[in-house]
């Protein structure tokens, strides 16, 4: 009988033990618990980060900023100063449009967002890029399959303490704050860790546009994010990703991916009505490392322009953040 | 219901297992027998309550054809009732597994159209036809026999092996449910049943769900697959199978053990065979023994002769329809048929009576196992040609990251493959080759299990791992059979 009991006693004590470590550090910081006063929890993946962010938000934000890591570097408080309205960046990195749907959702059950402003990638429509499996491991992904959607319970049993990844990022936490390599890679409001001014050469990265072809699927799933939006009265602003001057003319020089960024603004238009044009070769004149990180990642400044000419819906009188309309 | 959920855990088999002992205790034993029955079939609605009908009337039949073959003495009139009983049963089963199939393929040869029909495969039919058809064969022959309804029930439906088996015979079951013993608490057999439960669980949660993620990445664009990527992806559909089919097994035959039931073994360390023959004799052992049995030795005796060669045509035939009752897609005819011609070239080989180095032997068994596993997975053949062109370096050839970062100031192109992810499938698949060699295997661990203090210990923490790991619950892959 030993063994059945030892068992039993041996799980439930384990388990009883796991759990409270894991409550004790509270690594998604879902319960405010902070017993050993660690500087930081953040250990998640963006979309875990950001997710639970927006879940568990104290202010109430009236725009959000959907991107894929292009647009990491928008910061709030330029939205703010040009609108009044609270903001929070929820751009993740390595997005598709299965991200944004499922993150349209998401915002629109947990806030009442009056203004919605989305750069979309070139790649994210190709069929051939595939969508990141972190997303199919993330919370987002209910989303995208329109379950599950009801208001997080305030109970204290939360499933997602239940896992061997909460273990894991238990120890990750005390291991980020013990070691002292603090990385806050998510600050408030969902804008990104402070950087140092980059000075280096601007790299082309991220040129992915392998066997472009545009996925049905994917155009569907961007026209019923417009759906949400129309249906719930939110304003949706919508904008190509500027690359470099060096990543903008190799695609240039590439008559099939050159064909599928022409496809790929006249599907947008077609789905939003009226977009801004960020990815063509006027983009000259901001050539720098003042506006960007590298060729795929434009800086603070790029997007201070970008957001001028988009919020203040005026049309550029050269081709870059030029209206685009059916 | 699964296995590896916390309802199942939790709820259902405390209460299934409690209740059936309960009336056990109390003399209850026909009670005890349809507590027994209805749990299993709760266990098998919960899923999709319309799969319920079709079991049923299945049971029903083959109770009803059974025991008019027990009662009648003509023999003729027996004959016409067997062949129809058994074409009622593969009927039933051509029509919810294969009728897709065969609509498609006389569309695509003949100049007629015609529309799939909207049928939902019920889960476990295979396995539950498959019983049937062996306990009909055998009550024919006059081997088995059962004439009340709630034991012939109770055998088809029992829940550890109702949905993936192992494949049970009657006079393998049915008298241990008559045992005085098997009604009473073992305590043995419980500190087993857990046990071995808990290794299947492990096999299942910490090794096949963890592979499965990247068995998906890799078939999800296959023709992008470069040299080392492509191995990944192979072998990790292998373990994955392996872990997933072996440990539902274990579960199975540790939760018969909770019931006091001893479930036949179903696997034997199948990838330490060192030939074909070998490795059929260890992988689904039940279906083998089904194979042999009921396909194979009734096929000789159709031949005209008893050949050598003729036994071979029939054992390709076999295993041919041992790989379509697999799936209904081509790629399951060509796994069986690969493997229906390996072991016909293995018998030609032992026959000449040359020797192998066992090493040489077990790569080559181990490498086409391997590769027919990819012919099994892929969805059409054009996918296992990439996968294997991948792993021929015919879709190129990139150096993982790991550690020879010396490489890319060389100039040499650097693959996206092995990020710290695939570091983890590596570790994975080096583990699965070691648990595969070295470890002990399940019938092995039960062969010397002692219910010592500290493996309570062990097999407890093993068992809350597995309960933190049971978020990303997934399916069995057998399930698709």
């Amino acid at each position: 009988m030993h063994f059945i009991r030892i068992f039993f006693l041996t799980s439930a004590l384990i388990t009883a033990l796991l759990l409270g470590f894991i409550y004790s550090i509270d690594p998604y910081d879902k319960y405010g618990i902070n017993v050993f006063r660690f500087e930081t929890k953040a250990v998640a993946m963006a979309r875990e980060n950001k997710f639970n962010m927006v879940d568990h938000a104290k202010k109430n934000y009236e725009a959000f900023v959907i991107g894929s890591s292009a647009a990491h570097r928008l910061h709030t408080d330029d939205v703010e100063a040009l609108t009044g309205f609270k903001t929070f960046n929820y751009a993740v990195q390595h997005t598709t449009p299965e991200d944004y749907l499922a993150i349209t959702r998401h915002i629109l059950a947990r806030a009442k967002p009056k203004l919605i402003l989305f750069q979309m990638d070139l790649y994210g429509l190709n069929e051939n890029f595939k969508t990141d499996t972190r997303f199919y491991t993330s919370p987002l992904k209910a989303y995208l399959d329109n379950k599950n959607q009801g208001k997080p319970e305030n109970s204290w049993f939360d499933s997602d303490y239940f896992t061997i990844g909460a273990i894991n990022d238990s120890f990750k936490v005390i291991w980020v704050n013990v070691t002292g390599t603090v990385k806050h890679l998510y600050l408030d409001d969902g804008n990104y860790q402070k950087e140092k001014p980059y000075t280096g050469p601007l790299l082309v990265t991220q040129y992915s546009y392998e066997n472009y072809k545009l996925s049905d699927k994917r155009i569907q799933l961007l026209t019923e994010m417009k759906r949400l939006c129309d249906e719930k009265s939110v304003r949706l602003l919508v904008w190509t990703a500027p690359y470099s001057l060096e990543h903008i003319q190799r695609i240039m020089s590439d008559e099939k991916v050159s064909h599928a960024l022409k496809e790929f603004k006249d599907v947008l238009v077609e789905i939003f009505g009226e977009i801004y044009d960020f990815t063509n070769t006027d983009v000259a004149k901001f050539n720098s490392v003042t506006y960007f990180r590298d060729s795929s990642h434009p800086e603070r400044e790029l997007f201070k322009v970008i957001l001028n000419q988009v919020l203040n819906n005026s049309d550029s009188t050269d081709q870059f953040g030029k209206k685009l309309k059916p | 219901m699964l296995f590896n959920s916390y309802f199942f855990i939790f709820i259902f088999l405390p209460v299934a297992w409690l209740g059936y002992f309960a009336l056990n205790k109390y003399k209850m034993v026909d009670l005890a027998k349809s507590w027994l029955l209805g749990c299993s079939l709760f266990f098998y609605g919960y899923y999709n309550p319309s799969y319920l009908p079709l079991i049923l009337v299945s049971i029903l039949v083959n109770h009803a054809i059974t025991t008019q073959l027990q009662n009648d003495k003509n023999e003729r009139h027996k004959t016409s009732l067997f062949y129809f009983s058994l074409c009622f049963n593969l009927g039933l089963l051509g029509y919810f597994k294969y009728m897709n199939f065969f609509l498609d393929n006389f569309s695509a040869l003949t100049t007629i159209h015609l529309e799939p029909l909207k049928i939902i495969l019920p889960l476990g039919i295979s396995f539950y036809t498959l019983q049937q058809v062996a306990y009909l064969i055998d009550v024919y022959q006059g081997v088995a026999g059962e004439k009340r309804f709630i034991d012939y029930a109770l055998f088809v439906t029992f829940f550890p092996y109702l949905l993936s088996g192992p494949i049970g015979h009657y006079s393998e079951i049915m008298p241990q449910f008559e045992s005085l013993r098997a009604k009473v608490f073992n305590y043995r057999n419980v500190a087993l049943g857990l046990f071995v439960f808990t290794i299947g669980l492990s096999k299942k949660v910490l090794i096949a769900d963890t592979l499965s993620g990247w068995v998906s990445d890799g078939y999800l664009h296959p023709e992008k697959l470069h040299f080392f990527h492509a191995w990944g992806t192979s072998l990790s559909y292998t373990f994955q199978l392996y872990f997933d089919f072996s440990g539902y097994s274990d579960m199975a035959i540790g939760l018969g053990l909770l019931f006091n039931i001893k479930i036949p073994q179903n696997f034997n360390s199948p990838f330490r065979a060192g030939n074909i023959n070998d490795f059929w004799a260890r992988w689904h052992m039940t279906l083998s023994l089904f194979i042999r049995t009921y396909i194979f030795t009734p096929l000789v005796k159709c031949m005209p002769k008893t050949t050598f060669g003729y036994s071979m045509i029939a054992m390709f035939l076999a295993m041919t329809i041992a790989g379509i009752w697999h799936g209904a897609a081509w790629t399951f005819v060509i796994y069986g048929m690969l493997h229906g011609l390996a072991i016909v070239i293995h018998y030609y080989w032992k026959k000449r009576k040359k020797k192998v180095n066992y090493f040489l032997a077990w790569l080559v068994t181990f490498n086409f196992v391997n590769f027919t596993f990819i012919i099994f997975r892929s969805r059409t053949l054009t996918e296992a040609k990439h996968v294997v062109m991948g792993m021929l370096g015919l879709q190129g050839f990139q150096f993982p990251k790991m550690g020879i970062s010396f490489i890319n100031k060389l100039g040499a192109k650097m693959g996206p493959y092995m990020s710290n992810d695939q570091n983890l499938q590596l570790i994975i698949i080096i583990v699965s080759f070691i648990l595969i060699f070295k470890a002990q295997n399940t019938s092995e661990l039960q062969e010397s299990f002692k219910p010592r203090k500290r493996l309570a210990v062990l097999t407890a923490c093993m068992f809350v791992i597995c309960l933190f790991g049971l978020n990303r619950v997934s399916e069995f892959i057998y399930f698709n059979f």
